[in-house]
Parts: C-alpha cells; sequence; structure tokens
C-alpha cells in the first residue's frame, strides 16, 4: 500500500515547483559534498603534516633546509633521528589518536552540516520557488475558471513586470481576441436564427390560421400556399447566400476572366429588373481587361453591386459601370445617380443582415446579405471594396481586383 | 375586443389579422413603428401584438411609449429574438406577454385570451352574467343549458358588454372595439343591427329588456343579471 502511494506519486509528472526544488537541492547537496570533502582531506593533509612536523621532525614547509642551512648554528640543528629520541613513542601515538578523533569529529560534523544545510536550503528552495512560482498558479487557476461565458474575465498582474507578467498580458490579450470572435460568431448566428425565423414564423401562422378555420374557401388555401412559396423562396435564398459566406480561398477556382462579357452577362441577366425599375444600366466596355479570379463568384460579386445601384434608385435613373488598370490593381467602378446611403450607415452596409431603413423600404424582400457577400469574394481574391455615396444624389462604389 | 398587429412582415400579420378575425376578435394591422403610433392615437385598443424588430423605431422603445401613453393596454411582443436578456427587458419596458417567433397559433390566442382576463373581476376563463355563459377559448355561449349561434360580431358584442356588464357603453366606444379599421365604413346603423339579431338571439325584448338595455342618446347596458 505504501509502496503504491509512493509509487504514485514519483509516477506522476513532476509540476515545475518539484523540479526546481529537486534540482537546486541537488546542485547544492553536490556543492556543500565537494566543499566539505575538500575541507576535509585538507584537514587531514594539514593535520598530519603538523604531526609529523612535531614529533617526527619530519620537513614541514618544503625549503625547511635551505632555510636552516643559511642559520648561523649549522651542524648544531637536530636531525630528524634525533628529534625522535626526545619524543616517546606514547607520546606520538597519544598525539595521533587525538589528531584522529579530532579528524572523525570535523568528519561527522561535516556530514551533519551537509544534510542541515541540504534541509534548510531545501525548505528555503521551496518557499522561494512557491513564491516565485504563485503568480503562475493564479495563471493557471483563472484560465481554468474562464469559459465561454465569462471571456471577459482578464488576468491582473500589477506588482510585478517579470516573465509571468509578460505571460498574463499575451494571456490577456488572447483573451481579448477570443471574446471578440466570440461576440462575432454570437451576432452573427443570432443574427441567422432571426434571419430564418421570420419567413418560419410566416409559414407557420398562415398554415395554422387555415387548418384552423373549418370552413375556409379553396381561395383561402390558394393564398395560403403562395404566402408559404415566398416565404420559402426567402428561405431558399438566406441558406443559399450562407453556405457561399462560408466558402474559404481554398475553394477558389481561378482563371482568366474577360470583364466585357461578364458584365454585358450580368446586364443581360438584370434586363427584366431594369426595365421594372425604369433604369439604364450603362457598361462601358473596355475589350482587353481581364483578371484572374473565379468567374462565378466575381460575377456573383458584381452582379450584387449592379443589382443594388438598380434597385435603390429612382425611375429614370442610371447605373453606370466603368472599369480601367491603376497600377497593380484593377479596378471597377459602379455608380448611380439613385437615392445613396445616409452617412450613418456606410459604414456597415458590407455588414451582414444590415439593412438600412431606407433599404427595407425600398426593397422588403432583401436579406442584407448581397454586399457582404461581395466584400468576402473580393476580399478573397486578394481585393478590396470602396464605397462613396452622398443620399439623394447617387453612390459609388470602387472594386480594387488585383491584375495578377 | 380589438387588437393592433405592429409587425413589418406583411404576410405574417395578415396571417395573424385574418386568424385573429376568425376569433372574434376586431384586428389592425401596422407595419411600421410611426405607423402603430398613428393608429393608437385614434383608435381604442384592447391589445397590441408587437414585434421589436421594426424599421423605423426599436421596439423596445416603441413599447416603452405604448405603455406611458395607453396605461391600460396589454401589450404582448411577439418577437424572433429570443435571448432571456430580451424578454426580461421587454417585459421591464412594460409587456404584458412575450412570446417567440415561431409560435403556435393557438398558444397565441391563449395568451390573448390570458390577458383580456387581466382586467375582469373574476379570472374565470369563462365569462358569466346572469344566466350567460361565454367561453372565449371554444367561441361558445349559453343561456342556461341552450347554446345560443351568434355569428362573429354578435359575439365580439357580447363578449365586449359581458366583459364590462352593469357599465354603461356607448356606441362609439363599442364600435371601437368590436370593429376593426377596415369594417367600419357601415358605421351606426350596423351596430343597431347587430344589437337587434343579438337581442333576437337572446330572446330579449327592447321594451323592458332583460339583458341589454339601451339608453337612447348615451349607449347600452347589460344588465348583472339577477335572474
Amino acid at each position: 500500500m505504501k509502496f503504491s502511494s509512493l509509487f504514485k506519486i514519483f509516477s506522476q509528472p513532476p509540476t515545475l515547483k518539484g523540479k526546481l526544488v529537486a534540482i537546486s537541492i541537488i546542485v547544492l547537496f553536490l556543492l556543500n559534498c565537494f566543499s566539505l570533502v575538500f575541507v576535509n582531506l585538507a584537514a587531514t593533509f594539514f593535520v598530519t603534516r603538523y604531526i609529523n612536523f612535531s614529533f617526527l621532525g619530519e620537513p614541514f614547509p618544503e625549503n625547511f633546509y635551505t632555510l636552516s642551512s643559511t642559520s648561523a648554528v649549522e651542524g648544531s640543528f637536530p636531525t630528524p633521528s634525533a628529534v625522535i629520541q626526545f619524543v616517546t613513542p606514547s607520546e606520538i601515538i597519544e598525539a595521533r589518536r587525538l589528531a584522529q578523533s579530532t579528524l572523525q569529529n570535523l568528519r561527522v560534523f561535516s556530514i551533519g552540516l551537509l544534510f542541515f544545510t541540504t534541509v534548510l536550503g531545501g525548505i528555503g528552495i521551496y518557499f522561494l520557488s512557491r513564491r516565485t512560482l504563485r503568480p503562475l498558479e493564479e495563471v493557471s487557476q483563472t484560465a481554468k475558471e474562464i469559459s465561454a461565458r465569462s471571456l471577459e474575465r482578464r488576468l491582473s498582474f500589477p506588482e510585478s513586470a517579470d516573465e509571468v507578467k509578460a505571460l498574463a498580458d499575451a494571456f490577456n490579450t488572447m483573451l481579448e481576441r477570443l471574446e471578440k470572435s466570440f461576440r462575432d460568431q454570437e451576432r452573427f448566428s443570432s443574427s441567422v436564427a432571426h434571419e430564418l425565423r421570420t419567413p418560419l414564423a410566416t409559414m407557420r401562422t398562415n398554415l395554422e390560421v387555415v387548418l384552423q378555420n373549418k370552413e375556409a374557401t379553396a381561395e383561402e388555401y390558394q393564398e395560403m400556399g403562395k404566402t408559404i412559396e415566398k416565404a420559402l423562396s426567402r428561405l431558399e435564398e438566406i441558406v443559399e447566400n450562407l453556405l457561399l459566406l462560408s466558402k474559404g480561398e481554398k475553394e477558389l477556382e481561378r482563371s482568366w476572366v474577360f470583364l466585357a462579357p461578364l458584365l454585358e452577362e450580368i446586364r443581360h441577366e438584370l434586363l427584366p429588373l431594369s426595365r421594372e425599375k425604369d433604369v439604364r444600366v450603362l457598361v462601358e466596355a473596355e475589350r482587353n481587361t481581364q483578371c484572374f479570379a473565379d468567374e462565378a463568384l466575381l460575377f456573383r460579386a458584381l452582379k450584387n453591386v449592379i443589382e443594388n445601384g438598380i434597385r435603390y434608385n429612382r425611375p429614370g435613373g442610371y447605373v453606370r459601370v466603368t472599369y480601367f488598370q491603376e497600377e497593380e490593381w484593377v479596378v471597377v467602378k459602379v455608380e448611380d445617380n439613385g437615392v445613396g446611403i445616409p452617412a450613418d450607415e456606410q459604414d456597415s452596409i458590407f455588414e451582414i443582415f444590415s439593412r438600412g431603413a431606407q433599404a427595407r423600404k425600398l426593397y422588403k424582400e432583401g436579406t442584407g446579405l448581397g454586399l457582404a457577400i461581395t466584400r468576402l469574394i473580393v476580399e478573397l481574391h486578394g481585393g478590396k471594396i470602396e464605397v462613396q455615396s452622398s443620399p439623394n444624389a447617387g453612390t459609388a462604389f470602387k472594386i480594387f481586383l488585383p491584375s495578377i | 375586443m380589438r387588437i393592433l398587429i405592429i409587425e413589418d412582415e406583411f404576410d405574417l400579420a395578415k396571417a395573424l389579422a385574418k386568424g385573429l378575425k376568425n376569433n372574434g376578435y376586431a384586428a389592425d394591422i401596422a407595419l411600421l413603428g410611426e405607423e402603430a403610433l398613428q393608429k393608437i392615437e385614434f383608435n381604442e385598443y384592447d391589445l397590441a401584438v408587437l414585434d421589436l424588430n421594426l424599421p423605423d423605431i426599436d421596439g423596445l422603445e416603441l413599447c416603452k411609449t405604448l405603455r406611458a401613453w395607453r396605461p391600460k393596454l396589454l401589450i404582448l411582443i411577439l418577437t424572433c429574438r429570443k435571448r432571456l436578456k430580451d424578454k426580461v427587458m421587454g417585459l421591464d419596458m412594460g409587456a404584458d406577454d412575450y412570446l417567440a417567433k415561431p409560435f403556435h397559433f393557438q398558444e397565441l390566442l391563449a395568451r390573448i385570451r390570458a390577458l383580456l382576463r387581466r382586467d375582469l373581476p373574476t379570472k374565470e376563463p369563462i365569462l358569466q352574467v346572469g344566466d350567460l355563459k361565454l367561453d372565449p377559448s371554444s367561441r361558445t355561449v349559453f343561456k342556461g343549458n341552450r347554446r345560443l349561434e351568434l355569428r362573429n360580431k354578435e359575439f365580439c358584442i357580447l363578449e365586449y358588454l359581458m366583459r364590462r356588464a352593469g357599465e354603461v357603453i356607448s356606441q362609439e366606444e363599442l364600435l371601437e372595439h368590436a370593429w376593426g379599421e377596415e369594417e367600419l365604413d357601415f358605421f351606426t346603423a350596423n351596430l343597431r343591427v347587430h344589437i337587434h339579431s343579438l337581442r333576437k338571439e337572446l330572446n330579449d325584448d327592447a321594451q323592458n329588456p332583460k339583458y341589454i338595455e339601451t339608453l337612447p342618446g348615451v349607449g347600452y347596458r347589460l344588465k348583472r343579471g339577477e335572474n
């Protein structure tokens, strides 16, 4: 039991604190070992030498003889053998025993000191590392507590300016980005839900009202069918556009596309609408301009802009499309003399499901996805789109596509 | 009972109005917030069904305005916004009930009935005055044990009179609450015709009325039944 629990402790991956403490203790222990071994060896060496010198006349300093040879009493200095004669063996034995026990005491003391310093140092290191690493624990604790619902929480370490603070800062920046993308996602899905629920509610209410009425006439059923058909087409359109919006850059099927025939095709497709609204679409053709793009998507992007020009216009108005090369861009300019976009709405026209009050009035069935799709397609191609508009005078879109 | 539908989705508003009319309510449609404010200024509504996503005015603001203008108007929010926050906000802005789209029409009707019960002295789902019993949910009226066959408008008039039993109701008020805007062409004569046929159905005598009293130049009153 005990063994297995011990085993369990060691089988767990070591914590940073554990590692720090272990390494420090090992280093401390080894350093202590070396210094104490050195002290002991030195002590032994010196004690032995001292005894041998004092009692046996062994030369202690290396240059003893050279020193003494210069002395005035040369020849009178006792030779080592003479010295021995003054010292009794018992005295030597006594001295050696004393030296031995002193050295032994020193060894015991050293070992004691070694363990004492190691333990004391270990405890010190433990507390020190705990203190240093506490902010890290706080970071991980906060990280654990933060979920998708509490992304607005942040880490705060005002007192320190070290690596932990840098980590916390990086962490906070990441949280900020995460929070923003979460909020965007949330807004997007709530808008999608709203846009999908409206036609669904229309369909259900129409159905239930007619079904509840036992005396409903064939005419009422007819009308209900038409309304439901309308709501269904709207649903289909929204779903199709949403799928388009989820396209990524990898799915582009690029080829060289001539703009002249593409715009002519768009004009042709929008002919019924432009006739109905009495708005002329003028394309100033320039034969040679082409760009490397996904033809179907480019068609879609340009058509959305031109269609808006027709819809948000007045009878007798026009939409003029010109295109030209400008530095590294192919620029497509779509101008109209329609109703224009109020200044406060110009920033949000490219956002998903954003529809101005005027736009809703003029074209109730719009999904609010057209310009969002256009911008996405243009950006997927590495281009950009700009808008300039003055209310009641008209709107000009400039679409920049990379020419290569 | 007259209901204003404030909803920008025309097909939905139309279906709602039709369904409500089928169920014996007078219903008008406002597609914009401004339009709703105008209609509420000129007409007397008992209840408003309000969509929060209107093109011109924010629904919650409108709710607040309506509440300030017409303290007795019942407001039912009918919207796509499903989040808890929106529901709490809506109710706190003065709405009486909140229903999220898509909804079942039956549920909407039941909620409207429940809301209309609030003004009554009793919260019984079946209105009872003397020996007259009116059940708004099944749209049936009983006089004692006999079931009366009433047409839509007669039912509507009787329901209003029963809700305000004992009070004098002017012709204008009755017209306001039982007729929608589009139906108002025939005017007062039409009301007399309906009261007449209602009396006939109730076996009531205009000279010596047991149920509906005529107060000349003032209006009508449903007698609080002693019988």
